[in-house]
């Protein structure tokens, strides 16, 4: 990677690891004049992060998104800009903690890995592997959103903090996050199944990955009707938003890294 | 008989019900987490899932291994369940289409996964894969499986990387029917020949002997299979058959060697078969007539590796994803029209 892309990547992850700071400074002291400070640095880091992505583009020639590091790159890239959707459309404030510092843990995971881009192997070289990936990343973020919305849902019920939105947005944003996480991921699933089929012949593949990947889609499906019966509406929904991003970890990472599978990550 | 309707009714609206949408789908989620554990540790089973479709699949595999296959059979019925559920539930809106219109979106999401679902279930009964089928340039093959379609082969070669390391490989190819041309691509990665359900991919190239070049009285010759040549005495050469192993050296376990069958004729005599093969030198019905052929080197000719794959719902399929696809983008802006209205659908 050049110099520059490198200065981009550092200084993005600077501005998220100041927010971070300056948003559990807010929750201790509450000031609005800190969680503004902390929002401009997210939007700084975000605009360093875009740049460093784009550039990457750019060198490589293709969306890089095809080993551990730039999956995680690119994770965190969609986070950020999944929290900045919330915050700017709701105003969550200090729910951005929670989301916030997972991105810096994805970013952080992913700085002393390999960096460097690759030629693009043949079987990846198509529109087809970018739309998959790209929705792919985008559902994840969204449903690591619903995962920290379903987090401070329990939270905020038991403390029931003016620091936190309250209950009714956080459920509200919670369904919103599952439902769109659905519709982005079930677009990576169609375009992952269209790319399965001119790469291999078949649309759907029995393995590992591709099984789990289903019943991810599966699974948020459930949610986005579980969300319609009383029982489950707020508290058994932010446990399923965990339970179901707790899947989601498993089928990016641990299948990538544990087992052998058609999907693997470095 | 208002009994019999109440029944009805009760049956059409369990049909339709969201609860048991749910039950079904977290069953089977739950099956197919349990039963997809057993997976990674027995690749014996499970390992090449994808080199038949799922129906051969389960009547070899699930037959000879039911202990760990069942959950497969039990996962694939509760799906079935699921798509019925979800068929009912698109025909209930249909049927309501006036006053849920506004839904289109969703139900659209609903009706694809039926397709789909539909589709896969086709494709699992009347569908078949077969890799590995050998094509030679100029060759034309028929589909195995398919009767009345054939392959023909034009040209094949290796597409190098910056490196210069082969990274795919390009097979010029046509398909037909009887002798009429339904469809040609230069199939390489991610490029497969696609018509109606079949998909034929590349999945590496090769040589294959098929002759030897000689030396000899005449000149330089190329003979293989269908081959003639003119005989110094006024007759002809045929070459019938060329095997590459066809002969074995020595009495039993020596090497195999390459051997040549063959007809020679003569205008109004019968004609007579010959073999030679090479380490054993011309046979007499040849050197009798003073043919001198010397072999000089094998021919290789390239050929191309293949994966057949046929699966009669793919149009549905897409169909399927297009729907579905339509559905997704209709939900997303009747999302965001709700939420520009303030409306927010709680129940
Ligand atoms: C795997 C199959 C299914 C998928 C992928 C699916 C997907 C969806 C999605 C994405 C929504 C929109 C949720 C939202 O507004 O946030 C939805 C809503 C809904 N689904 Fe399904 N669904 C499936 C099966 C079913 C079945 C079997 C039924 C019926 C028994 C059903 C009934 C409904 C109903 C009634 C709604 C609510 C529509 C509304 O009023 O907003 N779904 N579904």
């Amino acid at each position: 990677m050049t110099e520059f892309a490198q200065i981009l990547l550092w200084g993005a992850f600077l501005c998220y690891l100041l927010s971070v700071n300056l948003y559990l400074l807010h929750a201790l002291i509450r000031r609005p004049l800190l969680w503004r400070g902390a929002f401009a640095l997210v939007g700084l880091g975000f605009l360093l992060h875009s740049l460093c992505l784009g550039l990457r583009w750019y060198l490589a020639g293709y969306l890089p998104v095809t080993n551990l590091f730039s999956t995680l790159f690119f994770f965190s890239w969609a986070l950020a800009a999944t929290y900045l959707y919330f915050e700017l459309r709701n105003r969550i404030h200090a729910a951005g903690l929670f989301v916030m510092l997972f991105n810096l843990l994805l970013l952080g995971t992913a700085l002393p890995r390999d960096s460097a881009l690759k030629p693009l192997i043949p079987a990846l070289d198509t529109p087809l592997f970018t739309l998959h990936i790209a929705f792919s990343f985008l559902g994840y973020a969204f449903f690591a959103m619903a995962f920290s919305l379903g987090v401070l849902y329990l939270v905020q019920r038991r403390l029931g903090t003016a620091l936190l939105p309250d209950l009714a947005l956080l459920r509200q944003l919670n369904e919103e996050a599952i439902f769109l996480g659905f519709a982005l991921f079930s677009l990576c699933m169609l375009f992952g199944g269209i790319w399965a089929q001119v790469a291999w012949g078949y649309y759907f593949s029995w393995n590992i990955k591709g099984l789990w990947s289903f019943l991810v889609w599966l699974f948020y499906a459930g949610m986005c009707h579980a969300k319609f019966v009383r029982r489950w509406q707020g508290t058994g929904y932010a446990c399923l938003s965990i339970l179901g991003f707790a899947l989601v970890l498993f089928t990016y990472l641990g299948i990538g890294l544990l087992m052998s599978s058609n999907h693997p990550l470095d | 008989m208002s009994r019999f309707r109440h029944l009805l009714k009760d049956f059409w609206k369990l049909c339709c019900s969201l609860k048991l949408a749910i039950v079904l789908a977290t069953l089977a989620t739950l099956t197919a987490f349990g039963g997809s554990l057993l997976m990674p540790s027995r690749p014996w089973i499970f390992a090449n899932m994808d080199s038949v479709n799922l129906g051969e699949w389960l009547a070899r595999q699930g037959r000879q291994y039911p202990g760990m296959t069942w959950w497969i059979h039990l996962y694939g019925a509760l799906l079935l369940l699921l798509g019925l559920n979800t068929a009912c539930c698109v025909a209930d809106w249909l049927v309501h289409l006036r006053g849920r219109w506004r839904k289109s979106g969703e139900y659209l999401i609903h009706l694809g996964f039926v397709l789909l679902l539909a589709a896969y279930l086709w494709g699992c009964l009347a569908g078949f894969r077969v890799a590995g089928e050998a094509i030679a340039v100029g060759e034309t093959r028929p589909v195995p499986r398919l009767p009345g379609y054939y392959l023909r082969l034009h040209a094949v070669e290796p597409v190098l990387g910056p490196s210069g390391r082969p990274m795919d490989v390009r097979s010029s190819l046509s398909l037909l029917r009887g002798e009429t041309v339904v469809a040609e691509q230069a199939v390489r990665a991610n490029h497969p020949l696609i018509w109606k359900g079949l998909t034929v991919l590349g999945l590496s190239f090769d040589q294959r002997n098929d002759g030897f070049r000689f030396t000899g009285s005449l000149g330089t010759l190329e003979l293989r299979a269908g081959s003639r040549i003119a005989l110094p005495d006024g007759g002809e050469l045929h070459i019938l058959d060329y095997r590459p192993n066809g002969a074995r050296r020595g009495s039993g376990g020596g090497p195999f060697e390459p051997v040549f069958f063959g007809e020679i004729r003569h205008p109004g005599q019968p004609s007579e078969h010959v073999r030679y093969a090479l380490r054993e030198g011309l046979p007499s019905a040849l050197t009798r007539i003073g043919l001198d052929l010397r072999p000089l080197a094998p021919l290789q000719q390239p050929v191309s590796i293949l994966a057949i794959h046929y699966d009669p719902g793919l149009a549905l399929a897409f169909a399927g994803a297009l729907v579905m696809t339509l559905g997704i983008l209709l939900a997303i802006g009747s999302f965001y029209y709700k939420r520009s209205r303030g409306d927010r659908p709680l129940l």
